[in-house]
This record gives C-alpha cells, sequence and structure tokens, in this order.
C-alpha cells in the first residue's frame, strides 16, 4: 500500500496516483480537503491504524508515503474557521500526527517533513551546496545599501532574490531597484553574483537522476512563456555530485537547479525538496514512472533523523 | 561577546549580564535585524558585520552564542507595515538559521529549519526519540510535548535540565542522568529542559523545552558552570 497525502488537484501527487494505479499498486489517498475525517491511531511505538472515510490501513501495511501536503489552513474548506474552531483543532492535530509519522515511520517517504526545511533558508542550504563540490554564486545578505554598491561594483551583474523558502521571482538588479537601494536595511536581502550559462534541472529519484536542460531567455525561467526543456546526459562526475547532495540533504527525491557557466563551470543554486516535477515531465513521464516504480517497492527507504539539524555544516 | 538572540520583549534575556558579569553581553533583537549595518558575504561570513543592540558588530567578535528565540514573530516587526510582516519575518528566521548554524564559536542551542534554537521536533519524534532513550511517555500526551507552553496545567513531578554532559534534577523524574544526556544527544541539543509528570505507573516525560530560562536561578548556575568566561572567550565543561 502506497500512501498519498495532499490535495487530489496537486499535479505531482494526481500524476503518480494515475501511474500507481497504472501499475495497479494499491493507494491511500488522504484528501486535505476532506478535513479532519481521517484518524490516525499511533503510539509513537506500536503499530497503529490509519482510517479514512473510504479506508482502514494498519500502518505496517505501507511500504512507502508520497507526501505534498498543503498549509491546511490556507485550503478554501478552512476559509473563515477560527484556528480555536474544533475544526480547526482536530484537523491540525492530523496534521501533526501524520507529519509526525512520516518522520518517524520505518517506511520510504518522500520526503520526510524534517528533512524538508534546508531551502527554508537559502543560504544554509548553499553552505551544503559548496559542500557537495558544486560552485555556488558568491552571495552577499545584507541590511547595508553601501555593502550592495560595493558588491555590484565587484561582480557587475547582480541577481537579487528572498533569503527564506517563499516563492520569489529571481530578478537582476537594475536601475529601478538601485534607485530605492536604501529601503534595504527594513530586511536582510541576499543579492547573488549573476552567473552567465545554461540552465540544467536534474530530479534526483534515489541514485537515479532525470536532467534537463532548460532553453530559456528570462531570468528566472519558471516565469518564462518560451520555455523549453530537453532531456540530457550529464557528465558522470556532475551526475553523482547531483546524488549525494540529496544523499546529504536526507532527500529520496529533489530537484537539482544547476547552471554550467561559458566557462564550464556547474554552479548549483538550489535543491528543492518537493519537486512539482509535472512541469518538467510532460515530454517523457520518465519521472513519474520512476517514482512510482520505488514508492511502489519501498526501496531506497532513508534512516530516521537523529538531530541531523546543522550536522551537514559540520 | 556573549550573543543573545531573543525577543524584544524578552525579559529573561537581560539576565545573561547577572550570569557573566565579566563578558560584554549584546542582545540581538529582530529590530536589530532589520536595522541597516548587517552585511554578510557567505564566502568570508568571518569577516562579516551583524547589529547587535543598535551598534554594528564584527561577527568575529562574538564568543558564544545562546538563542532564546524559537522564530521571529510577525508581531515583532512594528517598524514593517502590516502586509509585509509576514514575509519579512519569514526572512529573518531564515536569516538566523543561516546565520546561527555558520557560527563558529559554542552556540546554545543550533537551529534548526523549524526553530532557532533546536531540533523543532514534533511530539511524535520527541515521543520516539524519548522510547529510544528508554524513557517513558504517554501516548495521551503526544500532543502536549511541543517545546511551547502545554494547553492545560500538567501536574509536574520533575524536570531534569541537560546541558552538555551536565544535569541538574528537580522533583522526582524516572531514570538517571544517562538517559536525558542521551535524548539531548539525540536531538542534537546542548541544552534540553525535561519535565515529567505522574501517573499510577510512575513517572513519564510530558514536556520538552529547547529554549534555556535564563531567570531561573537553577538553570543559570548550570549555564555558569558548564558555559565560563575567560578572558580571551568561553571555555566549555568544568575545570
Amino acid at each position: 500500500m502506497v500512501l498519498l497525502w495532499g490535495l487530489t488537484e496537486d499535479g505531482p501527487l494526481s500524476a503518480v496516483q494515475a501511474e500507481l494505479e497504472r501499475q495497479k499498486v494499491p493507494v491511500a489517498f488522504v484528501d486535505q480537503r476532506l478535513g479532519p475525517k481521517y484518524t490516525l491511531d499511533f503510539d509513537g511505538v506500536k503499530p497503529g491504524t490509519l482510517v479514512g472515510p473510504d479506508f482502514s490501513v494498519a500502518l505496517d501495511t505501507i511500504v512507502s508515503v508520497y507526501a505534498r501536503p498543503y498549509n491546511f489552513s490556507e485550503l478554501d474548506t478552512f476559509e473563515g474557521v477560527e484556528s480555536s474552531d474544533p475544526t480547526w483543532l482536530e484537523m491540525a492535530r492530523l496534521e501533526e500526527r501524520l507529519s509526525g509519522w512520516c518522520d518517524v515511520a520505518d517506511v520510504l517517504v518522500i520526503n520526510r517533513p524534517c528533512q524538508m526545511g534546508s531551502n527554508s533558508s537559502k543560504p544554509f542550504q548553499l553552505e551544503i551546496i559548496r559542500k557537495a563540490g558544486f560552485l555556488t554564486p558568491e552571495t552577499l545578505l545584507t541590511t547595508d545599501a553601501e555593502a550592495v554598491r560595493r558588491f555590484i561594483a565587484k561582480h557587475g551583474q547582480v541577481i537579487y532574490k528572498s533569503i527564506s523558502g517563499w516563492r520569489s521571482v529571481v530578478k537582476r538588479l537594475g536601475d529601478d531597484e538601485l534607485a530605492t537601494i536604501d529601503d534595504v536595511s527594513c530586511c536582510p536581502t541576499q543579492f547573488q553574483q549573476y552567473v552567465e550559462g545554461v540552465d540544467y534541472r536534474v530530479h534526483v529519484i534515489g541514485d537515479e537522476i532525470h536532467p534537463m536542460r532548460i532553453v530559456s531567455e528570462q531570468d528566472d525561467y519558471r516565469y518564462a512563456q518560451d520555455t523549453e526543456m530537453l532531456p540530457v546526459t550529464l557528465p558522470a562526475e556532475v551526475a553523482d555530485r547531483c546524488v549525494r547532495l540529496c544523499r546529504t540533504l536526507d532527500l529520496h527525491f529533489g530537484g537539482v537547479d544547476l547552471r554550467l557557466s561559458p566557462d564550464g563551470g556547474w554552479y548549483c543554486f538550489e535543491v528543492n525538496p518537493s519537486p512539482g516535477f509535472t512541469y518538467f515531465d510532460r515530454q517523457t513521464s520518465s519521472i513519474v514512472r520512476a517514482l512510482a516504480s520505488c514508492l511502489a517497492t519501498g526501496a531506497g527507504k532513508t534512516v530516521v533523523s537523529q538531530g541531523a539539524h546543522c550536522a551537514a555544516l559540520k | 561577546m556573549l550573543l543573545i538572540v531573543a525577543s524584544e520583549l524578552d525579559t529573561a534575556a537581560a539576565q545573561a549580564s547577572r550570569i557573566w558579569p565579566e563578558a560584554r553581553v549584546g542582545i540581538m533583537t529582530p529590530r536589530d535585524l532589520c536595522s541597516g549595518g548587517t552585511a554578510i558575504e557567505v564566502d568570508a561570513f568571518g569577516e562579516g558585520k551583524v547589529v547587535v543592540q543598535g551598534q554594528v558588530e564584527a561577527v568575529s567578535g562574538i564568543d558564544a552564542a545562546i538563542s532564546l528565540l524559537r522564530a521571529v514573530p510577525q508581531y515583532e516587526l512594528w517598524q514593517i507595515d502590516d502586509a509585509d510582516r509576514p514575509y519579512v519575518a519569514s526572512e529573518l528566521t531564515a536569516f538566523l538559521y543561516y546565520f546561527l548554524s555558520r557560527l563558529e564559536c559554542p552556540v546554545l542551542n543550533r537551529p534548526s529549519a523549524h526553530l532557532l534554537s533546536g531540533p523543532g521536533w514534533g511530539s511524535m519524534q520527541w515521543v520516539w526519540a524519548c522510547r529510544q532513550c528508554d524513557l517513558r511517555t504517554r501516548p495521551d500526551s503526544l500532543h502536549r510535548l511541543e517545546g511551547a507552553a502545554p494547553p492545560e496545567p500538567l501536574p509536574r513531578c520533575g524536570t531534569v535540565h541537560v546541558l552538555d554532559d551536565q544535569t541538574f534534577h528537580e522533583g522526582r523524574t524516572q531514570a538517571d542522568a544517562g538517559h536525558y544526556v542521551r535524548l539531548a544527544r539525540r536531538a542534537g541539543v546542548r541544552y534540553l529542559a525535561i519535565h515529567e509528570s505522574e501517573d499510577q505507573f510512575g513517572c513519564y516525560v510530558s514536556l520538552v523545552d529547547t529554549v534555556p530560562n535564563l531567570a531561573d536561578p537553577r538553570v543559570a548556575d548550570l549555564l555558569k558552570n558548564q558555559f565560563r568566561w575567560r578572558e580571551h572567550g568561553f571555555a566549555l565543561g568544568a575545570d
């Protein structure tokens, strides 16, 4: 049995569900939109049960989990529901228990909630990326406009983006932004050396990689209309590095953002711990097939994290 | 400098100056993070500058740090427009996660993605870790092992404070020191307070907290004994 957790309209989750059903793998879907209609009976040690409106599953029969939960309080079904409302509290408790079980369960979880946090601080993750052997762009975190001006003088073209996992459009710093650069004192902002080159997105599933070359005229291809994606083969050493990086981050499935610079250097900007892969998988469906196959067998489960926060930096 | 990362509203943070009267203590608040002067190049972290109590300070001048902040709260960002507060709070938290992780001096406790002073585990992970350390918990106390105040008062029978391999017990607890030290190690924290309650079967872990209460004299003593100021910085461990 494979457990899916999230929203039925979520692209990656529904693609995996369809592929698992095609492979005739039994699936239990915890649909967040149904609210707290599920009961998780688990005391932290003994095998428990998960009961939903249309299924009852012994937890020890689950071989794997694909978790893409959204913040339930932002769902339309919870609009106007106060956080003191019993329904809200029940849902919060269910989510906490399910998330907790995913953190400690001795099965393959893609990915464990406790291991999804590294990119909630991009400079933190960048340190781990650098230790994995990739080049990383020179980066400044600052509330000092003068420091920004010096950084621009050193690097010429500079981009800026959020420090946290808050989704932001990556932009090059232009005259408009420079005119108001003194406002940077209100909030630390991340500035990076602009690295020219060709973008690659590498989806890593266990030891397997699915690399794509991305052709786009925009600084942030995610927001471009003309983006093209072409399956490619990476140099073996770069492919290994991607696998090792995801392993260091305890991610069984990760989306690694690379750029190949004109002088042949491989830069890595970020690893997405819950990649919305369907955008990249339209042509080949190779990612969804690989993901469903490993979920079906539960192969490649990782050990439960034991206070590993910060360990990767040491 | 001993850096205390704390809320502006945290009155206990100021106790650090009493615990370590010889040390220079600086309290970094969210207000400091929203002030001009911070500049850190990640390739030259040690040469960076941060704002502490309104003054620009060199990162290299920080000898030790104690994080009393769990996350940057939106309500403390008075100077930021209402609409921008969620974003700014998230950015400040992410900045501190990076900053406290990178400091090479002793940090109590190192942050995680989910908490600025410890692993940020949910109750299930704490229950699981307690069981691995042969410490009893109760299934019905799962939701109370949060690190924050429990939803209702628990009748406590004892507390153990762990700092590295040192412990301080108050009241009755279920096990000897080694179990609690193992729990702290498993959680990857230097400081951990483990509170226990009692039922008909004996004591059980009912609450854990990774943030030291500097206003508690017993915690202060433990910190002072283990985290000692010397002329050129902090020394760790007993003499």
